[in-house]
């Protein structure tokens, strides 16, 4: 299932935590990031109308910072690293078993809503290449027949 | 302390108010310094870097942005030296690498001999980011536009890319942009921009279409000295004016 729309309310409760301060308004983002995976237009519109700045202004800011998403994501995200190393060492056929096996390409999230896929440029692990993390959990000298085997496991 | 300074620019002895900005003191001496994002009725932010002057302060001498330093002393400044020039030119080189199409820019390469680079390649784009168009709006208290995303994707854009809710489709933004690039088509009582269609008022007295009902409604809400009673266009308004000061209201 992918991640539900926050009720009003729901926002309108982690907003009370905050003072009612522009300068509240990354933090905020941030704590509806954590719980929701991603920035719902509806608790990005309760967010401006609390902290009386225009929509316009978290808008910028929701699409200004990396660790903020717009799109919805899933419980797990998937980071094939493209670096150098990795590349060298076949992270490209690792990645096309992935994208086979999950459906879906760089930047998108099954419809089940478990899995994001994302392409990131060296994951500092390079002497493990080629290197895929799943959630928390690094993975080394991954090969297309071990992701096989490691989505298959993730996914039950 | 005096708030009167004496600059001298270009061997010319000019005066200023302490803390006036430096470009509004150059312009009011006549000479003449390029602008993009600069307008005379909105905050600086300095970020097409064409107004740059080269200023010394008996300490050292740097190139500034005038269009955001205040005169806060004693000032030897240069519009037109070597240091200038170059910098200036290299400005206009990359501005013309990324809008060769933009009347405006071709003019002003034109203007100081900056010809086209042929190993600089941009994506033709026809948005400055020189951010008129965002302050006008936040200056009108709507805040309705802002720039989204960052790097070189970074674009002006309602929130949500959504036809914005705190637009009143005054137009400022469109007004001030130095390139054109905001459209606003007018036609049939209606004025559409940022994909909304705001429905114009008429002038009670002359039947031209002049504001939006929205810009009225939020004129509305505004303290009562900035109440409009009449739906007048400015034309008609100072006409108005006018007849009833000599009294002859008739
Ligand atoms: S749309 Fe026009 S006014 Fe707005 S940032 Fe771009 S060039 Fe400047
Ligand atoms: S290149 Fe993949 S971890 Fe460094
Ligand atoms: S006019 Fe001064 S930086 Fe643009």
């Amino acid at each position: 299932m992918l991640p539900k729309e926050p009720g009003e309310k729901e926002v309108q409760e982690l907003c009370a935590g905050h003072p009612q301060h522009p300068g509240e308004l990354l933090a905020l983002l941030l704590e509806i990031q954590e719980i929701y995976h991603y920035l719902p237009p509806t608790a990005m519109k309760e967010v401006a109308r609390y902290l009386a700045v225009p929509e316009s202004q978290v808008y910028a800011v929701a699409t200004f910072y990396k660790a903020l998403t717009l799109k919805p994501q899933g419980k797990k995200i998937i980071r094939i690293c493209q670096g150098t190393a990795c590349h060298l060492r076949g992270s490209s056929e690792v990645l096309e078993t992935i994208k086979e096996v999950l459906g879906i390409a760089p930047g998108e999230t099954t419809t089940d809503g478990c899995f994001t896929l994302e392409t990131v440029n060296c994951l500092g692990a390079c002497a493990l290449a080629p290197v895929v993390m799943i959630g928390d959990e690094t993975h080394g000298q991954m090969t297309p027949e071990r992701i096989r085997k490691l989505l298959q496991e993730v996914s039950t | 302390m005096s708030t009167k300074l004496e600059l001298k620019v270009n061997d010319n002895v000019v005066t200023a108010e302490r803390g006036e900005l430096l470009l509004d003191v150059l312009r009011r001496a006549g000479v003449l310094v390029p602008t993009l994002c600069e307008h005379p009725g909105l905050e600086g932010v300095g970020s097409c870097r064409l107004c740059l002057v080269e200023v010394n302060t008996g300490r050292r001498s740097q190139l500034v942005a005038s269009c955001l330093y205040p005169v806060e002393g004693e000032l030897t400044v240069l519009t037109d030296s070597p240091r200038v020039n170059e910098a200036r030119r290299f400005v206009l080189t990359l501005l013309l690498a990324r809008y060769s199409d933009v009347q405006l820019i071709e003019e002003l390469a034109r203007r100081y001999g900056v010809k086209p680079v042929e190993r600089l390649q941009a994506e033709p784009a026809d948005c400055l980011l020189c951010l008129r168009c965002v302050r006008a709006c936040a200056a009108q208290g709507n805040g309705a536009i802002a720039t989204c995303l960052r790097g070189r994707e970074k674009r002006v854009s309602p929130p949500f890319d959504e036809p914005p809710a705190d637009c009143v489709g005054c137009g400022a933004c469109a007004e001030v942009c130095p390139l054109g690039a905001i459209k606003v088509e007018e036609g049939e009582g209606k004025r559409r921009i940022w994909g909304r269609e705001f429905t114009l008022v008429h002038c009670q007295s002359c039947g031209e279409p002049f504001a939006t009902r929205e810009q009225f409604d939020y004129l509305r809400k505004q303290p009562p000295d900035l109440l409009v009673e009449e739906e007048l266009c400015p034309r008609c308004r100072k006409l108005d004016q006018a007849l009833r000061i000599s009294g002859s209201t008739t």
